[in-house]
């Protein structure tokens, strides 16, 4: 299902949370909103769960206005960022609860809901726990939970707000990858929400990155990471340097060398290292009394230039980009 | 012992240890006194009065204390006294969920005027409680006139006395309730809603079994509240016997008349059914306890 989002705007008292947005999400997409915290992101996912009514703007689903339409009309799963599992009921019957509430003449009788429950168990891994409580459950089985229970009214559009975000780095990542090819299974327009960069870039289609209630830019994540159109893209999709004069670089486009030459023409010093990692991360102080940067060398090139704390080294920019302040 | 890393099960504290685990408490005579002291002001204040109750109502054995109860004013006391508390605890089950709810997922403006209201009650003495419903529906009172045309008794009747308690216990239900649905927030609520439930089954599978053992406690207390409430109740009732007589209102009357025993016998009775809502409470607060701490237990995925 597409959804076209047309200059919605939505105010908490004189707090502009999303300020005239238009955004297009293609059919089949997995999309992440992405943005600091109060950017709009999350009014904006549960405007279109329809959680929350916008001030003015109109939402499409397919193209039918679905503005006034009560959520469970819209014909979305929602997870929440705290699993929001009924927490007296038992895995299996929070599975159910979307099924058991239909009315009388749409209602599955009790064995096909049994079927269906099973199979999402299945899907998500957790056959073996249908009888337990919520808080019986560690964070990313509960998190699994809640997606099967949002999957189990057969929705076209799965909408997530911060679905990984009270988990642990490595629940996470397994998570989103996890994500990922159940969105590629299922066939849903899915949109997420989430302050986590990393996160966005490695499993959306399409990154919308917020600011202020606005959108700063839409694009993949390759767009969004190289080609950034804002500088409050530049700076919040990975590390920048910014240099005076509004000059923007990366901490992997910075070059080093033993000796100056065109390529390194700028002295510098190493003022810190920090080699725990794949990568080593090298402080450096531009000239005599110049700006702190942050560089990126690979533990090759820091054995070849000899780096340690004190260093004198030339350095050069791979790429730059300038910014009108 | 200072700068110890803390350690998982506290050191033995031997006798004599130099200050071994001493930060954590106080010396053995300011614990001892402060024991002492509070075990006396509760043997004084509550023990030696609840057993001064039993033993007057015994005073003349067993045959006398149940004679007491055979009375037809007591008997008429005590089925109005039950009626009210169920009529009250039935009413101010439902206006505190309705408030608590109100409070706690909505947003609207005087949200904290009403949060003060709610303790009203408890600030307000009983007697002027009372006073406040013979004002409002009393013969000389603001809709006095309307009721006596109508032929509807509010003041010296079961209505006034329903009113009162209710006005008095109020506060219980939506008190115990507002921390609790605070604490859950609206997302389950949201969730429930996106899968398509409707406003009475939400409220019916989602929201009252997670706030079952707050709204128990909440009615416990407005239960044993109304039972034994005196102040508001005597002002409103008129005091007429077999009819507007209420249990501890009885029980004063009695003991006014000299009646000692009949007297104890009903406060006996009174103070069992306060123990027994205190068994229950402990049990509610036992449950709630229990709810909460089995805490999840992170097992691997």
């Amino acid at each position: 299902m597409t959804i076209s989002i047309d200059r919605l705007t939505k105010r908490f008292g004189s707090f502009a949370a999303l300020d005239g947005i238009s955004l297009e999400l293609a059919a089949g997409q997995l999309t992440a909103l992405l943005g600091p915290s109060g950017s709009g992101k999350t009014t904006l996912l549960r405007c279109i769960a329809g959680l929350e009514q916008a001030d003015s703007g109109s939402i499409l689903f397919s193209g039918q206005d679905a503005t006034g339409t009560a959520p469970a009309d819209r014909g979305v799963g929602f997870v929440f960022q705290h699993y929001a599992l009924f927490r007296h009921m038992s895995v299996f019957e929070n599975i159910a609860f979307g099924l058991r509430v239909r009315p009388k003449t749409t209602r599955p009788s009790d064995a096909e809901i049994k079927v269906r429950v099973h199979k999402l168990l299945d899907l998500i891994q957790l056959d073996w726990c249908a009888n337990r409580l919520p808080h019986q459950l560690s964070g990313g089985q509960r998190q699994r939970v809640a997606l099967a229970r949002a999957l189990a009214v057969e929705p076209q559009v799965l909408l997530l707000d911060e679905p990984f975000g009270a988990l642990d780095a490595q629940v996470r990542q397994e998570l989103r990858r996890w994500l990922r090819r159940l969105h590629d299974e299922v066939h849903l327009t899915s949109v997420f929400v989430t302050h986590d960069q990393e996160e966005a870039l490695e499993v959306a289609d399409q990154v919308v990155v917020f600011n202020k209630g606005k959108i700063e830019q839409i694009g993949t994540p390759e767009q969004v990471y190289h080609h950034p159109a804002t500088p409050f893209v530049h700076r919040f999709l990975g590390h920048v340097n910014v240099l005076p004069g509004g000059t923007f670089v990366r901490p992997h486009d910075i070059r080093l060398s033993a000796k100056a030459d065109i390529d390194h023409p700028t002295a510098a010093t190493v003022v810190g290292i920090h080699a725990a990692g794949p990568a080593v991360r090298v402080d450096l102080k531009i000239g005599g009394n110049g700006p702190l940067v942050e560089a990126v060398v690979s533990h090759q090139d820091r054995e070849a230039l000899d780096l340690k704390n004190g260093t004198e080294i030339r350095v050069g920019y791979a790429k730059i980009a300038h910014w009108e302040s | 012992m200072a700068g110890a890393p803390p350690s998982v099960t506290p050191p033995p504290r031997a006798k004599g240890a130099p200050r071994s685990a001493a930060h954590l408490t106080e010396p053995a005579w300011v614990r001892w006194l402060l024991i002492g002291i509070s075990l006396a002001f509760v043997g004084l204040f509550l023990v030696l009065p609840i057993v001064a109750v039993f033993t007057e109502a015994f005073r003349k054995g067993l045959g006398a204390y149940f004679a007491s109860f055979h009375d037809r004013a007591a008997y008429h006391a005590i089925v109005l006294t039950l009626t009210t508390t169920a009529i009250c605890v039935v009413l101010n089950g439902v206006f505190g969920i309705a408030a608590a709810w109100a409070i706690t997922k909505f947003r609207f403006v005087g949200k904290s005027i009403l949060i003060t209201l709610i303790d009203l009650p408890f600030a307000v003495s009983p007697v002027i409680s009372g006073l406040v419903f013979v004002l409002l529906f009393g013969l000389q009172g603001v809709f006095g006139g309307w009721f006596q045309d109508h032929d509807i008794r509010i003041i010296f009747a079961l209505p006034g006395i329903v009113l009162a308690t209710l006005f008095v216990t109020f506060p219980f239900v939506a008190r115990e309730l507002i921390p609790v649905m605070q604490a859950q927030g609206t997302e389950e609520e949201e969730a429930a809603r996106v899968l398509g439930a409707g406003g009475f089954t939400i409220f019916w599978r989602v929201t009252l079994p997670a706030i079952k053992w707050g709204l128990l406690y909440g009615l416990i207390l407005c239960s044993a509240r109304a039972m034994g409430e005196f102040g508001a109740v005597s002002v409103v009732s008129g005091h007429i016997r077999n009819q507007t007589n209420t249990l501890p209102l009885h029980i004063e009357i009695l003991y006014n008349e000299y009646q000692f025993v009949a007297s104890f016998a009903c406060a006996s009775l009174l103070s069992l059914l306060a123990v027994i809502t205190l068994i229950i409470k402990r049990f509610i607060e036992w449950r709630m306890h229990h709810d909460e701490t089995a805490s999840p237990s992170e097992p691997t995925p």
